[in-house]
């Protein structure tokens, strides 16, 4: 559960990161803005003021005369040249607000902004430039000089005309005019409190609701590892309930999927466990009983000899038993045959019938082993035996008197071909994908006595698998089941396996 | 006592069936689910001996079945699953007791008759009727201090008149507890039986102890 605590903090956490870095940047910039166009709305103000007051006429006199009539807060005042020094008209003092090098860089045609930084009055914003009474504003296009510096654009300019026909004014004249910022920058202030408390509250919502988000989000994956962790090695049962379509919903699925595969592998061990321990349990009890009852009292020799001949019975098939088990188990711990070599897969296939005619000769059967030509694979001889053994027990077993066993190796393509084929009754069509199937007995009435353990067959696929190839199990149209096995030519060894053959092979020879 | 004994294997069922004959049980053989549960449903058991693995039907289903049907007859079940799980599955289908292989032949033949007593009216492994005492264990009938020899047949007889002393006992019931489905039922065979426990049982100059209730049956005398 911490570990994804913690990638909920993280998830949090990082985006809180970024969700703070990009509303810290949009403020900056929001801020700058605002306060930039403000000021420069300001100044635009001033500017046209200036002109206003250029289209006046007799302003000068009007100020000095102290009629002027100012708007709010407004200050107003003209510098004239006064030898060395300037002389000043205004409505209210200014020398305290006033740099003299303003008037000097505004007498030389250079314009300035200013702020006054005064600590205890409220600050005003001046603007000192060249003062040029005139009746009709100039088109804007012949007294513009781009290359002004502190001046922006598009601010109207006091008409510049040196040389004026008309000489009036006789001395020049600098504007200053200083206005109040109280408005700007309260508006500023206020923008300001507004973003300060904005960003830390937005964070704060972000941060309730991205864990909400995160929660429901990873919910899902909290069912998940509550249903792995239920899940018991014995009940596979359980499934994750999650519906939803999205990522963790496929999660999900991929899960349950898996558990069906583990479940459906687990019941199949079980069964195998099950069967296996049935199988070898009921044989002891057998031998137990025999023996008990054998010897509760005095008996007739014959009574001895048949008890001991039912024990010696159940205990060879159980050692039977046991062995095959073994090498299933051994199979399925991926334990293939360590040795391999060349095996003359006919040569194997003969000898092996031929050591089984005793089995078929008493069952009335006829064996037919055919194989016209070497073929070669690479195994392990004695499970190739086996294989063989198995296939040939298999199809005795289920073929009545009279009838035959035919098994021919021969080659189909790359692969080394060897068939069984019986004339007995053929396997059921729904026991045909189960015959491979461990303790399956497609003839249950028969049971284990009539019939084999039921582990012949998987044995022989462990075998086909362990070397690689393929076994497959039909019924031939004219009855009888044929067991066809496939396996990989051993490829070396182009003089002897490229003789072309057919599928089934030719059945030449026979040994019985 | 009449005793089905439903197993898949030929050789577990033939050796069960001869040591529980010897001590004097009837014994009818089936070799799957489906005719074990014909069997149980068409006689009256004793006892149902039930593998649980076998084909056709497993032990389970049978058991189920015969309880649903009403049936009462004890099941013991017989089977290699040996897991808690398997056992409660097995008792809770109705099973009255459980034996796991590989067992002991006499603790079977010993569930056996632990189970067949709990059916009976008496938890005692001694049945006392009158003078009558039989021994269900040593399988010895006294009558006052003499001990009567029995074979294992008359023994089936007998434990069945003292298991209903004083109740009306046909033909049939007798037939259908101390012989097995081979019995052939139109022979007098019950008769002839009666006939031999009687010359055994019988003191000189007193009434049988069995009496006969004519057109009906027998009846054990209950004094």
């Amino acid at each position: 559960m911490s570990a994804l605590r913690t990638l909920r903090a993280r998830f949090t956490g990082w985006y809180l990161i970024v969700l703070a870095v990009l509303l810290a940047a949009m403020s900056v910039s929001l801020y700058l803005f605002v306060s930039f166009t403000l000021h420069r709305e300001l100044d635009r103000s001033l500017a046209r003021r200036v002109l206003q007051l250029s289209t006046t006429p007799g302003v000068r006199e009007v100020v000095a005369e102290g009629r002027f009539e100012e708007m709010l807060g407004e200050i107003v005042g003209f510098y004239t040249r006064d030898g060395d020094a300037y002389a000043a008209v205004s409505t209210r003092p200014i020398e305290d607000l006033v740099d003299p090098e303003w008037i000097e860089s505004a007498f030389r045609h250079v314009p300035v902004y200013a702020t006054s930084d005064s600590p205890t009055d409220q600050p005003l914003r001046i603007y000192v430039s060249l003062f040029r009474p005139s009746g009709l504003p100039d088109p804007p296009a012949a007294v513009r000089d781009g290359a002004r510096p502190d001046t922006p654009d598009h601010l109207p300019q006091a008409p510049r005309r040196v040389g004026d026909s008309s000489g009036d004014p006789p001395d020049p004249a600098v504007v200053v005019i200083a206005q109040p910022m109280d408005r700007t920058l309260s508006a500023l202030a206020s923008l300001r409190a507004t973003l300060l408390a904005a960003v830390p509250l937005t964070l704060l919502l972000s941060a309730g609701g991205g864990l909400f988000l995160i929660r429901r989000a990873l919910d899902p994956v909290d069912r998940i590892v509550e249903t792995a962790r239920g899940i018991e090695e014995t009940d596979l049962r359980q499934r994750v309930d999650v519906t939803s379509s999205d990522e963790l919903g496929r999660l999900a699925e991929t899960f349950n999927a898996m558990l069906d595969r583990l479940e459906r592998a687990f019941l199949r061990q079980r069964q195998f466990t099950d069967d296996a321990s049935h199988e070898l349990r009921t044989p002891l009890s057998v031998i137990e009983a025999e023996a008990t009852l054998a010897l509760r009292r005095e008996r007739a020799a014959q009574d001895y000899r048949d008890a001991l001949a039912v024990i010696a019975d159940e205990a060879r098939s159980m050692s039977r038993l046991t062995d095959q088990l073994l090498a299933l188990a051994r199979s399925d711990a991926g334990e293939t045959s360590q040795h391999t070599e060349p095996v003359n897969l006919a040569d194997v296939t003969r000898e092996t019938a031929a050591a089984m005619e005793p089995l078929t000769n008493e069952a009335g059967l006829s064996l037919v082993a055919s194989s016209d030509s070497p073929v070669e694979v690479d195994g392990d001889p004695a499970a190739l035996k086996r294989l063989v053994a198995n296939l040939v027990e298999n199809a005795v077993r289920h073929t009545p008197p009279g009838g035959s066993v035919v098994v021919a190796v021969g080659t189909s393509g790359a692969d080394a071909l060897l068939t069984v084929a019986d004339t007995g009754s053929g396997i059921p069509i729904d026991a045909l994908p189960h015959v491979f199937d461990r303790f399956f007995r497609a003839d249950e009435a028969r049971t284990r006595r009539g019939g084999g353990s039921g582990l012949g067959l998987s044995i022989c696929r462990a075998i086909v698998e362990g070397h690689g190839g393929t076994i497959d199990a039909a019924n031939a149209p004219d009855g009888g089941a044929t067991f066809a096995v496939r396996l990989p030519r051993r490829s070396p060894n182009p003089a002897k396996a490229n003789r072309s053959s057919s599928d089934p092979p030719e059945r030449g020879s026979t040994s019985s | 006592m009449r005793i089905l004994i439903v197993d898949d294997d030929p050789r577990l069922r033939a050796v069960i069936a001869r040591g529980l004959s010897e001590d004097g049980y009837v014994v009818d053989l089936a070799e799957d689910g489906e005719e074990g549960q014909y069997l149980a449903e068409a006689n009256d058991y004793d006892l149902v001996v039930l593998d649980l693995m076998m084909p056709k039907r497993d032990g389970l289903a049978v058991c189920r079945n015969l309880r649903e049907l009403g049936r009462e007859s004890p099941v013991l079940m017989l089977t290699a699953k040996s897991s808690v799980p398997d056992r409660v599955t097995g008792l809770d289908a109705g099973a009255d007791d459980y034996l796991v292989k590989p067992f002991a032949f006499e603790e079977l033949v010993a569930r056996v008759r632990a189970l067949t007593r709990r059916a009976g009216p008496t938890r005692s492994t001694t049945l006392k009727v009158g003078d009558l005492e039989l021994d269900t264990v040593t399988r010895r009938l006294r009558r006052a201090d003499r001990e009567i020899r029995l074979t294992a047949k008359e023994y089936a007889v007998v434990e069945y008149f003292l298991r209903n002393p004083g109740a009306l006992v046909t033909r049939g019931m007798i037939e259908e507890h101390a012989w097995n489905n081979d019995f052939d039922s139109v022979s007098n065979l019950v008769d002839v039986y009666i006939r031999r426990l009687r010359a055994k049982i019988d003191v000189d100059g007193t009434p049988s102890v069995i009496e006969t209730i004519r057109g009906a049956g027998y009846r054990l005398r209950n004094a």
